[in-house]
Formats: structure tokens, C-alpha cells, sequence
């Protein structure tokens, strides 16, 4: 590209390309869809299993030891991704105001459920389909939209089954909305980077 | 009557770089020359210009050991961008309509 003059016509079509690259970029790399996603199926699963030995007292530590494992590693992530990022979009900072409105909302629904001695789940669920559904609009990418209407299905079909099962629906809604999305981004991710 | 355009902003790397930046928080020096594919310096000569009419914020600093040069469009940058993107529809509404007569 040069220091030429332009026409009117070339001025407008050199707008509208260069606008959409800015517009296309997604600098979201699908890890804390993976990362979450393998750490919310975990816990499901081994509190599932736990629960179906009796021992109901110690099942519901699986979450806090989750919790524990991923902030720090998300954190560190975040940490080296920020040192090496050449650029951020305006939908960059919207999506990460989004998901830190979700991290904050979440754990207060959690207390709130636990406090009341309401299963969480399917209030997670939900929070975690609009997080994502808007997440898939500002990016324009449809498996986190189609990984939101399986959160919200989900969480409907919660409401009518019992705590312990609700836990195997939950592991399967988090492989289908944020572990295939997740993969995708990441293939993305690494496609870009190899161009 | 047609607006006179912005000639600091009527030049195709002065223009994609404020296209470019315009969707954008902030970009690093390396990201616009990517995307522009301009040479350094050519793209470093373009980006001071446009830094001292006002329309962009460079900051300079370091990642580790390397020197790190951050490009912002500021408020009057958007105005002047906008302003430009008027003129130049204007004017292409114009011409179709003459050319539709």
C-alpha cells in the first residue's frame, strides 16, 4: 500500500475492506471454552459418581477444587496472551466485559442457590447460554449461538429431573456448547497464526 | 456543493490505517503494517503525519527488551473519519444521480 491519492470510488471500497478486517478479528482462541469446559465436565462427572456411592457429604467439594485449578491457570493465560496480543477490537473489550459480568453474576447465583438449598444448575445453565449467545453474535460465530440454544434447552429439561441427573445433562450440554465451539476457535486460532 | 475532502486523509495507507483503526481499541505498529502490508517506513512516516494533525495517539513503550509502538484513533480522528466518509457519499450520491438524469 502506498501515499497515493484516491477516487471516490476506491476510498469507499478501501473503507469497507479494511473495516472488515478490523471487524472479522477474533482474538479469542476457544482455551477457556476448552479449559472450562474439560473442568465443568470433571466435576460433574466425579460428583455424579460420588453421589452414587453415598457419599453426599464430600460430593459437593469437586467445585470448589474445580474453581481452584481454573482461575489461576485461566489467569496465567490471559497474563501471556495480553503480552503477546498485536491488537484489540472494540468487540474484544465487550466480550471480555461480558464474560467478567458472567464470572461475577455466576458465583452470586451459585450463593444465592446454595443459600436458598436450590440446585444450581439450571440457573448456571442459563446464565452460561446468554454469556455465550452473546459471544457468538459480537464474533459471528454460530456454534457458540448453537451452543447457547443447548444451554437453554438444558436447562429447561433440568427443571423437570432430579439433582443427581441433572449433573450427567450439564456435563452433556458443557461438550456440545463449549467444547466443540472451543475446538473450533482453537483450530481457528492456530490457522491464523500459521498464516 | 460538493465538501472538499480531507487531504490528509484522500491517500490510500492514510486512509486504511484510519479504516483499520477505527473498529479497533488500539492496534500495534506490527499489526497495521500486516494488515496494510505498507513498508516501515513508509507506514512510520504516514503514522506521524496523521499523529500531528491530531487524529491518532501513538504510544510508545517496551514489551521485555523490544521497543512497542500502540496506535489509538482519538476523538478528533473519528470526527475528521466521519466527516470524509460523509463527503465522499455525498458526492458519489451526487454523481449517480447526474449520471441517472
Amino acid at each position: 500500500m502506498e501515499d497515493k491519492e484516491l477516487s471516490h470510488e476506491e476510498s469507499l471500497r478501501l473503507i469497507r475492506g479494511m473495516m472488515e478486517v478490523a471487524r472479522n478479528k477474533i482474538s479469542e482462541t476457544g482455551f477457556h471454552f476448552l479449559l472450562w469446559g474439560i473442568l465443568v465436565i470433571a466435576a460433574c462427572l466425579v460428583n455424579y459418581v460420588l453421589l452414587l456411592q453415598g457419599l453426599r457429604e464430600n460430593a459437593h467439594w469437586v467445585w470448589p477444587v474445580m474453581t481452584a485449578i481454573g482461575i489461576p491457570t485461566a489467569m496465567i493465560y490471559e497474563y501471556r496472551k495480553d503480552r503477546r496480543q498485536h491488537s484489540r477490537s472494540k468487540f474484544d473489550r465487550i466480550y471480555g466485559a461480558v464474560w467478567l459480568g458472567f464470572g461475577i453474576t455466576l458465583f452470586l447465583a451459585i450463593y444465592i442457590s446454595v443459600s436458598w438449598e436450590v440446585n444450581p444448575i439450571p440457573y448456571i445453565l442459563v446464565l452460561a447460554a446468554l454469556a455465550t449467545f452473546i459471544s457468538g453474535i459480537i464474533y459471528r460465530f454460530r456454534p457458540l449461538v448453537l451452543g447457547a440454544c443447548v444451554f437453554w434447552l438444558a436447562a429447561a429439561v433440568c427443571v423437570q429431573l432430579p439433582g443427581k441427573e441433572q449433573l450427567l445433562v450439564n456435563a452433556g450440554a458443557i461438550a456440545l456448547g463449549y467444547l466443540i465451539p472451543g475446538l473450533l476457535l482453537w483450530r481457528n486460532s492456530k490457522k491464523e497464526t500459521h498464516v | 456543493m460538493f465538501k472538499k475532502l480531507d487531504p490528509l486523509l484522500n491517500s490510500e495507507l492514510r486512509l486504511a490505517v484510519m479504516s483499520l483503526l477505527i473498529g479497533m481499541e488500539e492496534a500495534e505498529f506490527g499489526f497495521i503494517r500486516e494488515k496494510t502490508a505498507a513498508t516501515a517506513g513508509n507506514l512510520s512516516v504516514q503514522l506521524q503525519k496523521l499523529k500531528d494533525a491530531g487524529y491518532l495517539e501513538i504510544k510508545k513503550s517496551f514489551r521485555g527488551k523490544y521497543p512497542l509502538t500502540t496506535c489509538k484513533v482519538t476523538a478528533d480522528g473519528i470526527r475528521a473519519f466521519q466527516e470524509y466518509v460523509d463527503a465522499v457519499q455525498s458526492y458519489l450520491e451526487i454523481s449517480k444521480k447526474n449520471h441517472e438524469k
